[in-house]
């Protein structure tokens, strides 16, 4: 071996010892300074991106991705095929936090079926048919579009007063919550299709809401 | 000599890489870039699934203007879309708060049906009509 293929091997080996040396002295940098998210998926097509609040969002990976991210809180989300899921993961320092996200439908506008209903089938034992109740779920989603719970004391369920004489058809009143927040409700019916709901308040009852014939 | 150079010199190396493998863990760094309010959430809505390309603000997209309505709990923003020829779209993009996280329920869009609109609060309807968006009803839809 020449002194010169001895020289440049010298510089090359050095190099490589350098850059070595840099790369682990970067891993334990980036450990000790960072967590761990790992993210997966049950579809494997899903895009995963995160975001932070004032930040720019970045794709990490497809199905699956684990990645090294400072302390804080992130919006992690899995999209496919037009629907998408999301969540948001605090990552903290020198830990591993995971989540498993699936795409699901589109992120909803208010409707009806985003609202939790509870006792709605006591109105069948009273009487009411199931178009009915329909007609009652869309009443309260009308009465309030972003409401997340409406809950019907199943218990406080009984016939309203009516006078055979004069009466068109037939009552029932109850006590419900809806997001917490009490009222006193009467659900007004005369054939089998449509119904009425009068909300009052529990305290004054003065009326709060007439949804008209639904 | 020489040979025993070689094998240290191979040592260190290798437990340097190793090091940084063990370390790293697969798992690279990552950092996000500056950009204004929503613009994440609104890029991660964007997402082009076809081929995991991420629309960013300030290149694709420009963020005009946002409102935080209904006690927060909603936002809207007017934005302006740049595809690849260079020309703009300006649009708006209504956002509700999810489990603690703002996401694109509406939008991009310049137009929207009654329909869709009816379910929104009564000030987010507000900004969008006064951002010029057209709220149509569908002939034979109920007023």
């Amino acid at each position: 071996m020449t002194p010169e293929t001895k020289r440049l091997l010298n510089i090359v080996g050095g190099l490589v010892l350098v850059v070595a040396i840099a790369m682990a002295g970067w891993g334990v940098y980036v450990s000790q300074t960072s967590g761990i998210l790992s993210v997966s998926s049950g579809d494997q097509n899903a895009v995963i991106t995160i975001s932070q609040t004032g930040r720019q969002a970045k794709v990490i990976g497809t199905g699956s991705a684990k990645v090294h991210l400072k302390t804080g809180d992130y919006q992690v989300g899995v999209s496919s095929s037009g629907r998408q899921g999301f969540a948001v993961v605090h990552v903290t320092t020198k830990q591993t936090s995971s989540v498993s996200l699936n795409p699901v439908s589109s992120p909803q506008l208010p409707s009806v079926s985003t609202i939790d209903f509870e006792g709605m089938d006591a109105f069948i034992d009273q009487g009411l048919s199931s178009d009915q109740v329909n007609a009652i779920k869309q009443a309260f989603f009308n009465f309030n579009p972003v409401a997340k719970k409406v809950i019907v004391d199943t218990a406080s369920l009984q016939p309203g007063p009516h006078n055979p004489n004069t009466d068109i058809g037939f009552s029932t009143v109850f006590k419900v919550s809806i997001d917490s927040i009490s009222y006193k409700g009467l659900v007004h019916y005369a054939d089998l299709n449509s119904a009425r709901l009068y909300l009052y308040d529990p305290v004054t009852n003065k009326q709060v809401f007439d949804s008209g014939s639904i | 000599m020489n040979r025993v150079k070689v094998v240290i010199f191979i040592l260190i190396v290798a437990a340097a890489l190793g090091v940084w493998a063990a370390e790293v863990g697969g798992a690279p760094l990552v950092s996000l870039g500056n950009a204004p309010d929503l613009s994440g959430a609104i890029s991660q809505s964007l997402v082009a699934t076809s081929n995991g390309t991420l629309p960013q603000a300030g290149s694709d997209f420009q963020i005009n203007d946002t409102k935080y309505l209904d006690n927060k709990t909603w936002a809207a923003s007017k934005i302006t879309l740049t595809d690849k020829s260079g020309n703009s779209i300006d649009a708006v993009v209504v956002l509700r708060q999810i489990k603690n996280t703002y996401q694109v329920v509406l939008g991009p869009g310049t137009a929207f049906s009654a329909d869709v609109t009816k379910s929104l609060p009564a000030d987010v309807i507000k900004y969008l009509r006064n951002a010029g968006v057209v709220i149509y009803s569908l002939p034979g839809a109920q007023p």
